[in-house]
C-alpha cells in the first residue's frame, strides 16, 4: 500500500515534467507556427515558410515525420557553446514540430573528421547528416546528397526566395540571400551540398577605448611621431600592437598585450596566418579577377606557392606580431583567444564573428568599446609577374571568408534524407536567422544579408539589442563584417585533402613561432609536404578540384 | 583371492568402449577453446593481417578504391624525416620517463616500507594518480601549466616571472614528461613495494652483524633481490611508454610543432587527418619492429647479465 502510494505520488510529480516537454509548438489561427526554444524565447514562422509537409500535417493535427529517427553529427561545445548551441536549444521543439526523434551526436573538433569520414567511406551510414566545416566539402561531396532540388522544394522550410528558385543554374542561386563571396562555400560547381547556416569570416577587432582614446593617441604621437588610428595597413597594426604591449595606458593596474591570437595546434592557426599572408602574396585578390594569381597552388601545375617570398615575409610579420602578445600563445586555443580578448587583455585580435557576439555577453569588459574593421592589407606585396616584393601605398584589405562556416549536409547513406534535409532547412531558414543574430553563444556567425543592419541588410537593430548588444557595437560589427564579405575575398580552400594540407602548414607555423625553424625553412618543408600530398591524391584530380574552387572551369 | 585377468580381446574391447567418451571429452575441450580461438583470430590475427594488407595499399583520397603499392609505403618511411623525428623522440621520451619513474618509485617504496603512523593512508595517496584518466590529466595539465595556472603563479611569486610552458619545445616536453611521471611512478612504487615486502628480514638481520650502513645493505641485498621485479617493471613501463599518445596529445597535440609528436601521434595523424591508411599501417609495422627490438634487447641483456654473473 505504501509502495503504491509512493508510486502514485512519483507519477504525479512526473506529470508536470512530461507536460513541459510538450507545448513548445503552437499553431496560430492564421496558419503561422510558433516555437519555443530552451533559452526561453520563441520564434514565429509565418504561414508558408515551414514548408507544406510540416504545415499541412499540423493543419490536420498530425506530425509529418512521426516515428523517424534522425541522427546528426556536429561540434561539441555544449548547449550554450558554438554550433552545438545552435541546434540543442531547438531539439525538443523540432521533435515536437516534426515528430522526429532527433539524435545530436556531439564530437570535439579533433574527432569530427575521423568520425564523419569513417562513417561515409566505410559505408557505415550510422548518421543521417552532418554539420561540418565547409573545408571538408571536397572530401565529403561524393557521399552527400545534392540538395539542388530540395532547396526550392515547397514541401520543406524555405531557404531561398521564390525569385532565387526561378534561376535554373545552381551556381547563380542564393545571391540575394547570401553574400556573393560566401555563396560558393556551400556548393561544388553548380551543385549545392550544404544548407547555409553559419557564416564565418575574419575581421580585425580592436578596443576603441584605447585606439580611439585622445590621450593614448597623443602619447603615441609623442613617443613615435605617428598617428594612432584604426590601422590602415598590417605594418601600422604591428607598430601599434607592439607599442601597447606591456603597457597600461588606461591605468587599470594590469599591463596590456598587443595582440591576442590562438597559437595552439588544432586552433585554426593556418587561418590566422592566411588572414594576413594572402595580402602579402597576391596583388589583386585571387583568380576571380581574371589575372591568374592564386594563393595555394599554381593552377596549371599544382606546384605549391606557399614558400614564395610573400608568404615568407608574412610569416616574419606574424612572428613579430605574436611576440607582441602573451608569451604562452602556444597554449591559447580558440576559447582562450575569445575569452581573453573580451576580458580586455589585449588591444587587437583578428577573429571570427564569435568575438562580436561574446563581447556583448555578461562578464565582457569590452562591451561598448568594440572596434571592428576589415583586416588591413600589407604595404609590401609579392608581385608574381615581376617575381619581386613591391611597395604599395594603398594596401588592399584582406577580405576573406576564412573559417568553418558550419552548415548542414545530408548523407547519401541516410535512409531518411528528406527528414534530415527538413531539419537543416529549418535551422537555416531566414526566420531562424533572427534568433541566430540575437544570441551570440550559438556561434552561428552573421554573414547573410538578413543579418546585416540597413542599408546593407534587413536585420533590425531591436533584434541585436534584445540579444544584449550595445547599439554602437552592433552597428560597427554589422558594417565591418558586411564590408569584409562585400570585397574580393581570398580563395577558400576546400579541395580534397584540405585538412591534411592545412595540418602540415599549421605545424610548420607553430615551429616557426616557437623559434624551432626559420620562416623560409618552415615553408619550404610545407611545400615539400604539399607536393607529396598532391602526388598521392593525384595531380590531375587535385588540379581539377582546385581550378573548380577558383572558378577557373 | 581372485585375480582379474584381462585377455587381449577384453582389453581392446575396453579401449574401444572408452573411445567415444574420450572423443566426447576432446569435443568438449574444443568447444571450450573455441571462444579463445575466435577472439584471437578476430581481434588479433585478423587486424594484424588486415593491417599488413593495408600497408601494401595506397590511398588516393577518401572514397576512392585502394591501389596495390607493393612495398612503396615501406620505402617512403625511410625518406620521411617526420618518421625518424617521431621515432627518436619516442625512444628518448620512453627511456627518460621510465628511468625517472623507476628511480622515484623505488625511492618512495623504500621510504614507505617501514612502520609509521598513517602508513596506509600515505600509500593510498601515493597511488591515487595511477587511477586518473591520462586524457583527463592532459587537459588538467592545460590548467596547471597555463599562464595564470598554479605553477606559474608560484614561479612568479618566487622568481618574478613564470614559464611559457607550451611556447618552447623543451619546456613543453618537460611539462608532458612531468605529467607522465606523476601518473606512472605509483605503478612502479606499487610493484617495488610488494617486492621489498617479500624480502625476508633475516637477511638484513644477518647483514647487520657485518655492517650498519644502509647503502651497503641496499646495494648488496635489496637491489639484487629486487632485480627481477625491477626488470619486469621496466619492461611493462617501457612497452606502455613507447605507445604513449594520450597525455601529449591532450596537453599539446604533439606540439609545439612536432616537439611532442610521439610515434603513435604520427600514426594517428597520418591515418585520421590525411587518411593515408596504407602509409599509417606501414608505419605501425615499423613501430612494431622497433618495440620488439627494444624489448627483446632488454630481455637478452638481462639473460646475458645472468649468464655472465653465473660464470663469475
Amino acid at each position: 500500500m505504501r509502495k503504491a502510494a509512493f508510486l502514485a505520488s512519483a507519477g504525479l510529480m512526473l506529470l508536470p515534467a512530461v507536460g513541459h516537454a510538450e507545448g513548445l509548438v503552437t499553431r496560430h489561427p492564421d496558419g503561422s507556427i510558433e516555437l519555443k526554444s530552451d533559452v526561453g524565447d520563441s520564434i514565429t514562422f509565418p504561414k508558408g515558410t515551414l514548408g507544406s509537409v510540416i504545415e499541412d500535417a499540423w493543419a490536420n493535427g498530425t506530425k509529418p515525420y512521426d516515428g523517424i529517427t534522425v541522427s546528426v553529427v556536429t561540434l561539441n561545445a555544449g548547449p550554450r557553446g558554438a554550433i552545438s548551441g545552435g541546434i540543442l536549444p531547438w531539439q525538443k521543439a523540432w521533435e515536437e514540430l516534426s515528430g522526429q526523434k532527433l539524435q545530436v551526436v556531439l564530437k570535439p573538433f579533433n574527432d569530427l573528421a575521423p568520425v564523419i569520414f569513417n562513417d561515409l567511406f566505410t559505408d557505415t551510414g550510422a548518421y543521417d547528416g552532418f554539420v561540418p566545416p565547409m573545408v571538408f566539402l571536397g572530401d565529403m561531396k561524393d557521399k552527400l546528397v545534392v540538395l539542388n532540388d530540395y532547396m526550392c522544394d515547397p514541401r520543406f522550410p524555405k531557404v531561398f526566395t521564390n525569385e532565387e528558385c526561378r534561376i535554373s543554374d545552381g551556381a547563380e542561386r542564393g545571391m540575394s540571400t547570401l553574400m556573393p563571396s560566401m555563396q560558393p562555400l556551400f556548393r561544388w560547381g553548380s551543385d549545392w551540398y550544404a544548407v547555409p547556416w553559419d557564416a564565418d569570416s575574419h575581421i580585425l577587432y580592436y578596443r576603441k577605448d584605447l585606439i580611439e582614446n585622445p590621450e593614448v593617441q597623443a602619447q603615441y604621437k609623442a613617443d613615435t611621431g605617428k598617428e594612432m588610428r584604426p590601422p590602415q595597413s598590417q605594418q601600422e597594426l604591428l607598430e601599434m600592437a607592439c607599442y601597447l604591449n606591456g603597457k597600461d595606458p588606461l591605468g587599470t593596474g594590469k599591463n596590456l598585450y598587443g595582440v591576442m591570437q590562438p597559437g595552439a595546434l588544432n586552433s585554426q592557426l593556418f587561418d590566422w596566418y592566411k588572414d594576413f599572408a594572402d595580402s602579402w602574396s597576391t596583388m589583386v585578390g585571387g583568380a576571380k579577377d581574371g589575372f591568374r594569381e592564386t594563393y595555394h597552388f599554381d593552377p596549371d601545375t599544382m606546384e605549391p606557392l606557399i614558400n614564395g617570398p610573400g608568404n615568407v615575409a608574412a610569416l616574419e610579420w606574424m612572428k613579430q606580431a605574436y611576440a607582441c602578445g602573451p608569451a604562452d600563445f602556444a597554449s591559447i586555443d580558440l576559447g582562450g583567444h575569445f575569452n581573453r580578448f573580451v576580458q580586455g587583455e589585449a588591444a587587437f585580435a583578428w577573429s571570427a564573428g564569435d568575438i562580436a557576439a561574446l563581447a556583448e555577453e555578461e562578464g565582457s569588459k569590452i562591451k561598448g568599446n568594440l572596434g571592428a574593421m576589415v583586416i588591413p592589407g600589407s604595404e609590401e606585396v609579392y608581385n608574381a609577374r615581376d617575381g619581386k616584393m613591391v611597395h604599395v601605398d594603398q594596401p588592399r584589405p584582406a577580405y576573406n571568408v576564412f573559417g568553418a562556416s558550419w552548415s548542414g549536409e545530408v548523407s547519401a547513406l541516410s535512409k531518411n534524407p528528406e527528414a534530415t534535409y527538413a531539419l537543416f532547412a529549418f535551422l537555416g531558414s531566414p526566420t531562424m536567422r533572427v534568433w541566430n543574430v540575437k544570441w551570440g553563444f550559438d556561434g552561428i556567425d552573421i554573414g547573410q544579408k538578413a543579418d546585416f543592419l540597413p542599408p546593407n541588410g534587413t536585420a533590425k537593430l531591436e533584434t541585436y539589442l534584445a540579444g544584449g548588444f550595445d547599439k554602437g557595437d552592433a552597428e560597427t560589427v554589422s558594417q565591418a563584417i558586411h564590408d569584409n564579405l562585400a570585397g574580393p575575398t581570398f580563395e577558400y580552400f576546400k579541395i580534397p585533402g584540405a585538412a591534411e594540407y592545412n595540418l602540415a602548414l599549421e605545424i610548420a607555423l607553430q615551429q616557426t613561432l616557437t623559434g624551432q625553424l626559420e620562416p623560409q625553412q618552415a615553408l619550404d618543408g610545407v611545400a615539400e609536404q604539399w607536393r607529396s600530398i598532391t602526388d598521392r591524391l593525384g595531380v590531375d584530380s587535385q588540379k581539377e578540384a582546385y581550378r573548380l574552387t577558383l572558378g577557373l572551369q | 583371492m581372485s585375480t582379474a585377468v584381462t585377455t587381449g580381446a577384453e582389453g581392446r574391447a575396453r579401449v574401444a568402449a572408452r573411445r567415444p567418451r574420450l572423443g566426447r571429452f576432446r569435443s568438449a575441450k574444443a568447444w571450450f577453446l573455441l571462444p579463445a580461438v575466435i577472439w584471437t583470430c578476430g581481434f588479433t590475427l585478423f587486424p594484424l593481417f588486415y593491417a599488413l594488407w593495408l600497408s601494401l595499399q595506397q590511398s588516393r583520397g577518401m572514397g576512392r578504391p585502394l591501389e596495390f603499392a607493393g612495398l612503396k609505403n615501406y620505402g617512403r618511411l625511410f625518406g620521411d624525416d617526420r618518421v625518424w623525428g617521431a621515432l627518436g623522440f619516442t625512444l628518448g621520451y620512453a627511456a627518460v620517463t621510465v628511468a625517472i619513474q623507476i628511480v622515484l618509485g623505488l625511492g618512495l617504496a623504500l621510504l614507505v616500507n617501514r612502520e609509521f603512523r598513517l602508513r596506509g593512508l600515505v600509500r593510498t595517496l601515493l597511488l591515487l594518480p595511477l587511477f586518473a584518466t591520462p586524457v583527463g590529466l592532459g587537459f588538467l595539465g592545460r590548467i596547471i601549466y597555463a599562464d595564470a595556472g598554479p605553477i606559474n603563479v608560484a614561479l612568479t611569486a618566487i622568481f618574478g616571472s613564470g614559464v611559457p610552458w607550451m611556447s618552447n619545445p623543451w619546456s613543453a616536453r618537460i611539462a608532458v614528461a612531468l605529467l607522465d611521471i606523476w601518473q606512472w611512478t605509483p605503478f612502479c612504487f606499487l610493484i617495488l613495494l610488494a617486492g621489498l615486502q617479500s624480502i625476508p628480514d633475516e637477511l638484513y638481520e644477518a647483514a647487520r652483524l657485518d655492517t650498519n650502513r644502509r647503502f651497503e645493505m641496499l646495494w648488496h641485498i635489496t637491489l639484487p633481490l629486487l632485480r627481477p621485479l625491477i626488470a619486469l617493471t621496466v619492461l611493462l613501463r617501457l612497452v606502455e611508454a613507447l605507445k604513449i599518445i594520450d597525455i601529449p596529445f591532450a596537453l599539446t597535440a604533439g606540439g609545439p610543432g612536432r616537439a611532442n609528436e610521439t610515434f603513435s601521434i604520427f600514426i594517428y595523424r597520418t591515418a585520421f587527418t590525411g587518411f593515408d591508411i596504407g602509409y599509417a599501417s606501414a608505419a605501425s609495422f615499423l613501430f612494431l619492429v622497433v618495440v620488439l627490438v627494444v624489448v627483446n634487447a632488454f630481455i637478452l641483456f638481462g639473460r646475458f647479465r645472468t649468464v655472465w654473473q653465473a660464470g663469475d
